[in-house]
């Protein structure tokens, strides 16, 4: 808002209908007055949505199975052959991935089915989940690939772990359950990216949440 | 003290928030829940934006952790089957990063008061520029009025919210507004005046617990 923000106020007051609610909402005017700044900044800001990508290294997209892991590709035909099997239509599929929040395109879907996509685990788990199999029936057997469980043994994460353990005074297996079970919970299943580095900026993050181990 | 305001809709606001789609709201009530994963792509970049201006500037490099606390939260719900249900997640996740902001304030205040470094409680009452609990607590009420205020405002239909913007950032008259929307300028003051009354009541409804 440009100018004197009680000229603003006294325009808005000229031609309100109702001045009385106004004395009630007295306390809140202010609150009203910021609400309305931000939306119409919103507003300004609209257009198409553009989402930017999830950064590769970014923990909360890394714990949420967001990156995709390029030695994990969805195999178009099985895709298609499952949704088959489950006498769905792609738009049906696709309506269905869209319920739970996935922005994802006919377009997008129907090239996944001709090729053999990296696509974000979360998403392979969510498609698989939609279409009743597991998510290695949706997978190339190309090479397998390495799960949470391997990479806990690598002798970084085992070290930073351990020093993490010594820091809040348990031991490194309650940690090593605690990340693995909110990682499973995230992503459904063992990958995350699939490297040393993604599952300690993972980890890392973990260790910052104020309170993260007084979860159940 | 907590504060938890309320995104969810009553039987007097739409189910489906100005500026969506009835189709493209995750997880409405009868359809499935919606996926923390595919929220994260969605708001990443708005929640980051908005963390940043919620934490202290000491803090600021810690909005990563804010949305951490977010999201670690909303994956324990969704696989408890407890995901919650919002009309709007955007406001809904702005609201839950906010109290994440203010947990994670909390937190580090009491690490710099427990880890024993003695310039903290030497250098603290003398710094001129803390300021006192009560404008500190001034300040936070303000900040949680506004975000409500907010959540409200985007709990409106799409030309209840266009109006009351248009009166209340751009300092418009109602013939304007009128003009813009094909209305007389009566019928804007009627349905700011409705507007403004279910804004109050959104603003005044008793706050759920967010994640």
């Amino acid at each position: 808002m440009t100018g004197n923000p009680d000229d603003g106020y006294k325009q808005r007051t000229d031609d309100d209908q109702a001045p009385d609610m106004h004395d009630e909402m007295d306390p809140w005017l202010d609150a009203v007055n910021v609400a309305a700044e931000l939306a119409a900044e919103e507003q300004d800001r609209s257009g198409p949505p553009t989402r930017e990508p999830v950064r590769h290294d970014d923990p909360v997209a890394l714990m949420l199975g967001l990156v995709p892991d390029p030695d994990v590709l969805v195999d178009g035909r099985k895709l298609a052959a499952a949704r088959k099997r489950l006498r769905l239509d792609l738009r049906q599929l696709v309506a269905r991935l869209n319920a739970r929040g996935w922005e994802v395109t006919m377009q997008e879907a129907f090239k996944w089915e001709l090729g053999r996509p990296a696509l974000a685990p979360a998403l392979i788990t969510a498609i698989a989940e939609e279409l009743s199999v597991g998510d290695d029936a949706l997978l190339t057997a190309a090479k397998p690939a390495s799960g949470v469980d391997d990479l806990f043994d690598d002798q970084r994460i085992q070290a930073f772990l351990s020093d993490w353990a010594a820091e809040a005074g348990v031991q490194p297996t309650v940690l090593r359950q605690r990340a693995t079970s909110t990682l499973a919970g995230a992503a459904h299943r063992n990958r995350t990216g699939g490297s040393v580095e993604a599952l300690l900026g993972v980890l890392r993050q973990f260790r910052s949440i104020p309170g993260f181990l007084d979860r159940s | 003290m907590r504060h938890e305001p309320s995104y969810r809709h009553s039987a007097h606001t739409p189910a489906v928030s100005a500026g969506q789609e009835a189709g493209e709201t995750p997880g409405s009530t009868d359809g499935p829940a919606a996926d923390p994963g595919a929220l994260y792509l969605r708001y990443h970049e708005t929640l980051r934006r908005y963390a940043v201006t919620k934490l202290p500037a000491r803090l600021r490099s810690e909005a990563d952790t804010a949305l951490s606390i977010v999201f670690t939260r909303l994956v324990n719900c969704h696989k408890e089957n407890q995901m919650p249900r919002p009309g709007n997640w955007e406001a809904y996740l702005h609201g839950a990063v906010h109290n994440a902001c203010k947990d994670l304030v909390k937190a580090r205040q009491h690490e710099e008061v427990d880890d024993g470094d003695p310039r903290i409680h030497r250098d603290a009452p003398h710094d001129p520029t803390a300021d006192s609990v009560v404008e500190q607590d001034e300040h936070l009420e303000q900040a949680e009025r506004a975000d409500r205020a907010k959540a409200a405002l985007d709990a409106l239909d799409e030309r209840s919210r266009a109006i009351v913007i248009a009166k209340h950032a751009r300092c418009r008259t109602n013939k304007e507004i009128g003009e813009d929307l094909n209305l007389t300028g009566q019928r804007v003051g009627q349905l700011y005046k409705e507007a403004f009354q279910r804004l109050k009541e959104e603003v005044n409804r008793p706050r759920d617990r967010q994640p």
